[in-house]
């Protein structure tokens, strides 16, 4: 029997569900959609644990300064009380994570995750940790689009390693699959390629794309094709590599895809989180699926970048009918959405 | 199989043990004894140098496939007495002890640990090793010195699994596998303490520590008590990735650091008896500037504690052409690609390539491939050229525009002074050897410039000389020069076995797409990959500049610049920034005589060849380079994003390079 996994644009998903005591766990960032996010949504919620992170390495560090002060300023109307500003470092430990968790747990069972601007590094384990814990009845993600992108988004790339808490225990080095969402820059991904054997490649592409992300993504598409075996279009080698075209914004198909993909988590599978942030969520997802269900785990390799843009995005995207941001219920009265 | 014979860059990663034997140029094998040699041995190169091809060579399923497929195994009879353990560090989570809060332990305490986790991955690694060699023919275990064959190396478990060296930990035991099984569960613990699985590390660990090299020293002495193994056979292990160690950045207590890379070199500093030794692949300055062993103030030392085995000091190219190694390397590696790709090409010669892409090109043949309609139209005259010479050397550029392109930089720089009415072969800066050679290619370039052309890049040599003594690049030039080929091809392209002819415009067109990969890739990389990115395309444009404003080209080595020693020595942040820069191949570091009367040391930097056809400037090193002050090199590194400071006291670089 399948499941019905609600999503849709956030205000439309909170009211619907009716619960009152939201907890807000969100990311404080240079760049404004960040606090747009959350000012967008921030009647929902109660109380506010927002992590501020710095970089090791920022370039510039007034404008770095500046930007986080314009940011943080959309959130002035919340009152003091409610909220929790933390600086944390990109970095940080899995223990630190686990100590903000922890904050979101004492204030309520329902927690709204905002992977905006959250860095992999970070909203990978915190879903993690918020789904594996009972005492988390409700668990929704809300992200919203940004308007439009720095040339360079992120820089300086750590060396590929799985992120925290996504790990294969045993050492696994060969694979039926590998997912690898389909972005704007490779970094170090294409070592993923060279480190472990892989049956079958899967790029999830988001489609439509529409510009400029289009011609990026295509030429990421092309660095992995070279890397993995040149030419695309002969008959031997369209085996090996498939483009799965996936909507964007929907976690849910893209899990979906993946499950059926692996025949439920059968299959093993590894994964590569680069492009749009809800096919990330969707990866994560169906890495603690597989996980939960007890079948060999889902290892996720990324190389962290060590500096992201100032403005990553220009601003928050808007519609005619407000802004473009959505939300994903996870878990709802402590059942798990996202199981196979 | 692809139509493209470098479908695949590397032979050493993704490559199936099979298509390893047929693609694998034994040419450098040589050159790097020491790998297979007693004692530990230290491989640096870039990333491409062909250090994991090499050390490739160490693992048993790659052994065991060159006598499957019939083929010499390349390294010498007398040095294959060995095992061989391979431990990759990414692959391993042994970066992941930076995820887990390291404060309320002593930095030492998570080395120690690190150490354990180390050894039993090591452990598990000859384990492997071990099973699979006892299952191989007897031709290859008398090679190897192994005595046991099959299930007798059940015999030696009884011994390492009840030795105290695992201080309790690993319970006695029968079967190789049923000890294989304890270490893995101790990986596993290890795995999931780093990754919060479980919140708190076994308390267990903790009293059961093993010393970093320890239980590898143990394996080695059971296997010889017992005369499993023969006594000249020696125990190798191989860690991989070492140098992404520097990289990771972790947890930190305020003043202190974890250095994992110390704990790697303890093992390397405690000479034994027992034939266990190790081999490091890392990057040379990475290397050189971190030799700390753990719980000590000593450092190692090269020829006393590892022999050093520099790949890129073997490959770079020589002043004197004939004693350089990389092009036979490169000569043989497109030969076996081209056997591979079941093109008819005789291995023991290595001139496929010539018959692709034709040896060279001089500048004169690739004026004329450029087919410019009006090639007096290039030369460009100021008040001081007379009549008579400007139209001697109109009509010498339609018969041979290099040499009327000299002829006009020769007026410039000399004067119009002489009677140019002579034969050709007779004209000044013809018979002027050396400042023809010096300047003929960026007059090459400036000539494809004025006619608004892309100058050529063409030739095996020039390809060759493009890959800056760097296999990888070799590979990644032909890569985009057959991709580009096959796609004007077509079908065409599928015709085997006779060799194809590529044409220079193809080739140089492959070779433009390569460049800009390569500088695109740049950022791709760990480290400061941005700030080097950055400070490459200052350099380049920089240099670009100056050459394209340099009429008389009176400086044509200001190619590249060189800086004194001793500068660098006083500001140690600008010294690491350009060794960052040299150790990932971006920038050629070399010494430098000097030319000036001061006699001071200096070191020179050229670009990697491989950026040069995409900035537009000469990649062949003639001249003198750049006399930089040290106020332009901080202008390029600033410009660049570096964080520099000229108060000795403050350190500007990031906490990994301290």
């Amino acid at each position: 029997m399948s499941i019905y996994r609600p999503w849709g644009n956030v205000l439309w998903l909170l009211d619907k569900l009716k619960i009152e005591d939201w907890v807000t766990l969100g990311c404080i960032a240079t760049e404004s959609r960040s606090c747009t996010s959350v000012a967008n949504y921030k009647d929902f919620s109660s109380s506010f644990v927002l992590l501020k992170i710095t970089d090791p390495q920022p370039l510039e560090s007034e404008a770095v300064a500046n930007a986080y002060d314009d940011s943080e300023s959309q959130l002035d109307s919340i009152p003091e009380d409610q909220k929790n500003v933390i600086e944390s470092e990109l970095m940080a430990t899995l223990d630190d994570l686990e100590d903000y968790v922890e904050l979101c747990v004492e204030k309520s069972p329902n927690v709204i995750i905002d992977i905006t601007s959250f860095p992999k590094r970070w909203f990978f384990p915190f879903i993690q940790m918020l789904i594996n814990d009972v005492r988390i009845l409700n668990l929704v993600a809300v992200y919203t689009q940004g308007e439009t992108y720095a040339a360079t988004i992120a820089e300086n790339p750590e060396p590929l390693r799985p992120l925290p808490g996504f790990i294969t225990a045993d050492e696994r080095s060969s694979h039926d699959h590998a997912f690898v969402g389909v972005g704007f820059h490779d970094l170090g991904m294409l070592k993923l390629l060279g480190d472990d054997s892989v049956k079958k490649l899967n790029l999830m592409f988001p489609f439509p794309p529409g510009p400029p992300g289009n011609k990026k993504n295509w030429k990421f598409v092309e660095q992995i094709n070279r890397k993995i075996g040149g030419d695309i279009s002969s008959e031997e080698f369209s085996e090996p590599l498939s483009l799965h075209f996936l909507p964007a914004l929907d976690a849910s198909e893209a899990f979906t895809a993946m499950s059926n993909i692996t025949r439920k988590g059968q299959l093993t599978s590894i994964m590569a989180p680069y492009g749009p942030k809800p096919i990330s969520l969707a990866m994560c997802m169906f890495a603690i699926a597989v996980d939960n269900a007890g079948l060999e785990d889902v290892p996720v390799y990324y190389s962290q970048p060590q500096r992201y843009a100032v403005e990553y995005t220009k601003n928050a995207l808007k519609s005619d009918d407000g802004l473009e941001s959505w939300a994903y219920a996870l878990k709802l009265n402590g059942r798990d959405l996202y199981t196979i | 199989m692809s139509l493209n014979p470098f479908f695949e860059l590397y032979a050493g990663d993704r490559i199936s043990p099979d298509d390893f034997v047929k693609m694998f140029s034994d040419v450098l094998v040589p050159h790097a004894t020491p790998i297979f040699a007693p004692g530990n041995a230290v491989v640096t190169g870039k990333q491409g140098s062909g250090k994991s091809m090499l050390l490739s060579l160490l693992r048993p399923e790659i052994r065991l496939q060159y006598y499957e497929a019939g083929v010499e195994f390349p390294v010498p009879l007398e040095r294959r007495g060995f095992l061989s353990a391979n431990v990759n560090l990414a692959h391993s989570s042994a970066y992941d002890f930076g995820l887990r809060r390291a404060s309320d332990l002593e930095p030492e305490d998570v080395q120690l640990y690190f150490a354990d986790f180390l050894n039993y991955l090591i452990l598990r690694s000859l384990i492997s090793c071990l099973k699979i060699y006892s299952r191989a023919d007897d031709k290859v275990r008398k090679e190897v010195g192994l005595k046991l064959k099959g299930d007798e190396c059940n015999s030696i478990v009884p011994a390492l699994s009840a030795h105290p060296v695992w201080e309790g930990w690993i319970k006695p035991c029968e079967t190789i596998n049923e000890f294989d099984d304890q270490l893995q569960q101790r990986i596993r613990g290890y795995r999931r303490y780093l990754h919060k699985k479980v919140k708190i590390i076994d308390p267990e660990y903790l009293a059961t520590r093993t010393t970093i090299g320890e239980p590898a020293l143990i394996f080695s002495q059971i296997l010889r008590d017992a005369g499993a193994i023969a006594p000249k056979t020696h125990i190798f292990i191989d860690i991989d990735q070492y140098e992404e160690l520097a990289n990771i950045l972790n947890d930190k207590v305020e003043g202190q650091t974890v250095d994992y890379r110390a704990t790697i070199n303890k093992a390397l500093a405690n000479r034994n008896e027992f034939k266990v030794s190790y081999r490091i692949g890392t990057r040379g300055h990475a290397w050189r500037n971190h030799s700390k062993i753990m719980g000590t103030t000593a450092k190692l030392e090269e020829e006393r504690d590892y022999k050093y085995v520099e790949l890129d000091e073997i490959l770079i190219r020589r002043e004197n052409s004939k004693s350089d190694i990389f092009p036979s390397f490169a000569r043989d590696v497109f030969n076996r690609r081209m056997v591979f790709a079941k093109f008819n090409v005789n291995l023991q010669e290595d001139l496929a390539i010539d018959e692709v892409y034709k040896k060279s090109f001089t500048p004169e043949e690739k004026i004329e491939r450029l087919s410019l309609r009006k090639p007096q139209k290039v030369l460009k005259f100021d008040k001081n050229f007379s009549e008579k010479s400007k139209k001697r050397l109109l009509k010498l550029a339609k018969n041979n525009l290099l040499s009327a392109k000299l002829g006009e930089i020769w007026i410039r720089q000399k004067g119009d002074i002489e009677d140019l009415d002579i034969l050709d072969s007779d004209l000044p800066w013809e018979k002027k050897k050396y400042w023809k050679k010096e300047r003929r290619e960026v007059a090459l370039l400036q000539i494809a410039s004025d006619a608004q052309q892309k100058p050529l890049w063409c030739g095996a040599n020039d390809i060759i000389a493009l890959s800056g003594g760097n296999i990888l690049v070799f590979l990644s030039l032909n890569q985009f020069i057959w991709d580009t080929w096959i796609l004007y091809k077509g079908k065409d392209s599928e015709i085997r076995p006779q060799l194809p002819i590529i044409d220079v415009h193809v080739q140089s067109l492959g070779v433009q797409k390569a460049s800009k990969y390569w500088i695109e890739k740049i950022t791709q990389e760990t480290g400061m990959s941005s700030e080097r990115s950055r400070f490459v395309a200052a350099i380049a444009g920089y240099f670009n500049k100056k050459i394209f404003a340099d009429k008389k080209i009176s400086y044509p080595g200001h190619t590249g610049f060189s800086i004194q020693k001793s500068e660098l020595f006083e500001y140690p942040n600008v010294r690491e920034y350009l060794e960052e820069l040299a150790d990932y191949g971006n920038l050629l570091m070399l010494d430098h005589t000097t030319k000036n009367k001061d006699r001071k040391q200096r070191i020179k930097f050229y670009l990697n060849p491989i950026f040069c056809p995409h900035f537009g400037i000469p990649f062949i090193r003639t001249k003198e380079p750049y006399y930089a002050p040290l106020i332009d090199l901080v202008g390029w590194l600033s410009e660049a994003g570096y964080s520099i400071s000229f108060n000795k006291d403050v350190d500007t670089r990031p906490q990994r390079l301290v």
